[in-house]
């Protein structure tokens, strides 16, 4: 008996899963490192100009980021570590399918693929947030046996409602965190927090080769609408030396390298290394003293692999160019002003390890650099030269996708925009006036424009 | 800034939470489950149950046994996972506490595979079966049916064009290879899967997934576990999956742990898995298992593969007793014939498929005794089944059957190094015996040409 058959011929039936289509050159989103794919698989896909004799290490890779990580001591030495105090046991539990995470709905409901970042005021001598003396500088909500959870995360929402020009509405919701059952004390009056959701993971190698150059060139570049642009500069830890930022919401990350080993230690409590310590602040005694997995507990080969997998994520291409609402909506797009952020192509430089990612023109959408969102979306956690108003413009590449391939929507950092037109909404600071500009449209014009966002 | 950072916070602190939130009560799971299938469960669980959590230990099976048995296993409520043979012998050593009595609703039994405890020690919560994933797109180009029988993989049109995963090396494999052996018998199973091989690249993990090795068109064909196929066309790939003529039955199991701390919990932890609602999690694109409530099928889609419907058509009574007490033995075995040969294996199967091409023309009447000694020589396991279920042997090949991905081989036992000579010595006189024929074959149309 056959099931594919049908199976196929339904999926290409709905068009937006069907398997693969021809790339056009225009819609070559991640230049050689893009797939035609819409299906599913589409974030997970190696890029088509990794070399083949580098294909066997992003398996491995992907075995890794896929890796339900063990509690040692174990048998299964080579993928034991979690812990002893973690968020998640595993990379796609936050990143699922190589897609963005999601807060959760009910506030009884645990973070399943969300964070929340926690500091105290002040920095710390690389300039990071000042990590909290009991708790550090992320709450874990979960722990090997033997050892307390630092405490749980709820997260009410609170809901109100906008209003277009045209007399519609759409309700928005802003999360309210609290922090219950935690095992070292109360945070503190002067507690500084943020939420995050995981971030699609695919296109992150040529990010990584857009040169410095380019980036402070975009930022002092003259924009509209009172919008600068801020390069965010980080400590590297292998680097050894502050570099500008380029991922995370606040682009508080420099290069995939610190981003894989940050969130395998602070998500997951496995060191590598790049970050061998394991992550116990001091009055955490029964973490300190837990059995680790290692010294570091991911070797450099594994960590490695685990770079050059999300170095080599292709992209997938863009359909707009079929479908004339799309188009339409590119326009809308552009006359809102949403591109002086969203920057529709970036020339990337030379990729410090890989000739193959090097030297082409991408459309991620992003210009990697800080903007003021505005009360609305401000988090109050300043990090490195981020300031607490502060977030990176997010790339939105492949956004169009997140439904198909995460079950949902979840945008913004918390995870609060439950569709692209929320997400739009949301947008205060230097966005306000695009923002009031999409206010003021047709819906046909949201329709538009939405169907343009859902065709990257 | 310090008065905004402050208001800021405030909005977020002011919230009112429920007493009954805060008091969740946790239930520890142990399971191998991936990623995919953990949190799909564990979403919907929670949300059905907002009192309960879960609190999940990933191990392997190999990992999860010595685990459970030991200290820290007392803080365990339930096992979870797809290892027939950890279950059994869990059960054996009183590990679990009896489940409730299932109604017709939940059967025991399906085409004469065992799919839960008897005594009720341990529940299958979901199904697998085996078979091919083909891509289409690929046969047709190299002008190949799609195989619809195992018998159909030996055929050596499919020389090349298939990948058959090595039972050492690939966790759902042994189970398949012991299905097939009970289903065909011993030594007609080893002739399969001999002859299959020879048409086969053997696959293990590390690099592509079998079904990617389809999906991408470097194969045509895979013989796989059918949910990483089912799960891979959910997902958009052109691939296809048959289900040939004997498909096996898979089950992975749930059971309560003799010392659970929560007992009650787990129990409803039990119950989600095997209500209407929690069957119908592992139809998700991401998971693709087989539920284990027949009426479960009725809600999903039409095409849906359904065994409840087709197991009479492959029905034979699988011992399951004897399938997971000779697993490792049957790795042992395959590596032995198969595996371990190499080149010697494929250059035998060559000439047997040359010879035997040659007979069908016709050229040469007197090869068919030769032939047939040299087939039964390639076909011949090493030890007959009486031998594979001795406790002698069992013995000398420990029971581990498969091996983690990146482990070291074990060093070869004796009594395998034996069984790889033995079947070494064979092959290489049937090789010497096909070559010989097909050289006399060769002088006498030479010197039929030089008549001519």
């Amino acid at each position: 008996m056959i099931v594919g058959r049908l199976a196929v011929a339904a999926l290409a039936a709905i068009g937006a899963l069907c398997a693969a289509f021809p790339a056009s050159p225009e819609s070559a989103a991640g230049g050689s490192s893009t797939v035609a794919m819409r299906s599913r698989e589409a974030y997970s896909q190696p890029s088509p100009a990794l070399p083949a004799d580098r294909l066997a290490e992003f398996f491995l890779g992907r075995a890794l980021f896929r890796q339900v990580w063990v509690i040692p001591p174990a048998l299964d030495s080579d993928v034991d570590g979690l812990g002893p105090t973690f968020n998640r046991p595993s990379c796609v539990a936050c990143h699922l399918k190589n897609g963005r995470g999601f807060a959760p709905e009910a506030v009884e409901d645990p973070l399943r693929a969300m964070l929340v970042r926690i500091s105290v005021p002040g920095t710390t001598d690389k300039g990071a947030p000042l990590p909290h003396p009991a708790y550090g500088d992320q709450l874990n909500d979960a722990a090997v046996p033997g050892v307390p959870r630092e405490g749980r995360v709820l997260v009410n929402w609170q809901y109100r409602t906008e209003r277009f020009a045209d007399g519609s509405t759409i309700e928005l919701r802003k999360p309210a965190i609290e922090f219950a059952q935690l095992a070292f004390g109360p945070v503190g009056d002067d507690l500084l927090l943020s939420p995050r959701i995981g971030s699609p993971v695919f296109g992150l190698g040529l990010l990584e080769a857009v040169s410095d150059t380019a980036l402070h060139a975009q930022a002092a570049r003259e924009k509209p609408d009172g919008i600068t642009g801020r390069v965010n500069l980080v400590w590297d830890e292998s680097a050894q030396q502050k570099l500008p930022g380029r991922f995370g919401w606040k682009a508080n990350v420099a290069t995939l390298r610190q981003q894989v080993a940050s969130a395998l230690l602070g998500d997951l409590g496995i060191t590598s290394p790049v970050l061998p310590r394991e992550n116990c602040p001091p009055a955490q005694v029964a973490c300190a003293s837990a059995v680790n997995g290692g010294d570091p507990e991911l070797n450099e080969a594994q960590l490695r692999s685990m770079v050059l997998y999300q170095q080599a994520l292709a992209v997938p291409a863009a359909r707009t160019a079929d479908d004339p609402a799309a188009v339409r909506g590119r326009a809308v797009f552009m006359q809102a002003g949403c591109q002086h952020c969203h920057l529709p192509q970036l020339q990337i430089g030379t990729h410090p390890e890989h000739a193959w990612l090097s030297n082409q023109t991408i459309e991620p959408y992003t210009d990697l650099l800080l903007h003021d969102m505005g009360d609305e979306l401000a988090d109050g956690r300043p990090d490195f030269e981020a300031s607490g108003r502060q977030w990176r413009t997010a790339p939105l590449w492949g956004i169009g996708l997140t439904k198909v391939i995460s079950d949902r929507e979840s945008y913004l950092h918390d995870g609060r925009a439950r569709t692209l037109m929320e997400a739009i909404m949301w947008h205060g600071g230097e966005a306000q006036a695009a923002r009031e500009r999409v206010r003021s449209l047709s819906a046909s014009e949201h329709a538009d424009l939405i169907r343009f966002l859902e065709s990257l | 800034m310090a008065t905004r950072l402050r208001s800021v916070l405030l909005t977020l602190l002011l919230v009112v939470v429920s007493p009954a939130v805060l008091a969740l009560q946790p239930i520890v799971v142990v399971t191998s489950y991936p990623q995919e299938v953990i949190s799909r469960f564990e979403d919907a669980f929670t949300r059905s149950h907002p009192d309960l959590t879960l609190e999940v230990i990933w191990r392997m099976p190999r990992d999860a046994m010595p685990y459970l048995v030991s200290e820290a296993g007392k803080g365990v409520d339930v096992y979870w996972s797809a290892s027939g043979r950890n279950f059994s012998e869990l059960a054996q050593r009183g590990s679990f506490q009896p489940l409730p009595e299932a109604g017709p609703e939940l059967p025991a039994q399906l085409g004469g595979f065992t799919l839960s405890d008897p005594g009720r020690r341990y529940v299958a919560t979901e199904m697998a079966t085996y078979g091919f994933v083909v891509n289409p797109a690929y046969l047709e180009r190299h002008g190949l049916p799609v195989p619809r029988t195992w018998n159909d993989l030996r055929d050596p049109r499919y020389r090349g064009h298939v990948l058959l995963p090595t039972p050492s090396r690939v966790g759902f494999a042994p189970l398949m290879v012991e299905v097939l052996l009970q289903r065909f018998g011993w030594e007609e199973g080893w002739a399969l899967l001999s002859e299959i091989a020879a048409n086969s690249e053997l696959w293990a993990p590390g690099g592509a997934f079998i079904t990617e090795e389809v999906a991408s068109g470097r194969k045509g064909v895979a013989v796989t576990i059918d949910f990483f196929a089912s799960s891979e066309i959910a997902n958009g790939a052109p691939v296809e999956f048959v289900y040939p003529d004997v498909i096996g039955i898979s089950p992975g199991h749930v059971a309560i742990m003799r010392d659970s701390p929560n007992p009650d919990a787990a129990r409803r932890f039990v119950d989600f898995l095997l209500s209407a609602d929690g069957q119908r999690l592992l139809a998700h694109p991401d998971i693709r298992k087989l539920p284990v409530r027949p009426e479960v099928y009725a809600t999903l889609p039409a095409d849906q593969f359904n065994p409840f419907s087709t197991a009479a058509r492959s029905r034979f009574d699988f011992a399951q007793a004897k399938a997971l007490e000779r697993l490792a033995v049957d790795n042992a075995v395959f590596d032995a014939m198969i595996t371990l040969q190499g080149p010697r294996h494929a250059r035998l199967w060559q000439l047997l498929h040359e010879v035997e091409a040659s007979l069908r023309s016709g050229e040469f009447a007197d090869g068919e005794e030769v032939l047939s000694k040299a087939r039964a020589l390639a076909l011949l396991p090493p030890i007959d089944e009486a031998q594979s279920q001795s406790d002698e042997v069992r013995a000398a090949l420990g029971n581990r059957a498969v091996r983690g991905g990146t482990e070291t081989p074990p060093q070869m036992t004796r009594l395998q190094s034996e069984w790889v000579e033995a079947v070494a010595q064979r092959h290489d006189s049937a090789i010497a015996m096909l070559e010989s024929l097909l050289a006399s074959q060769h002088d006498r149309s030479a010197a039929a040409a030089v008549v001519r």
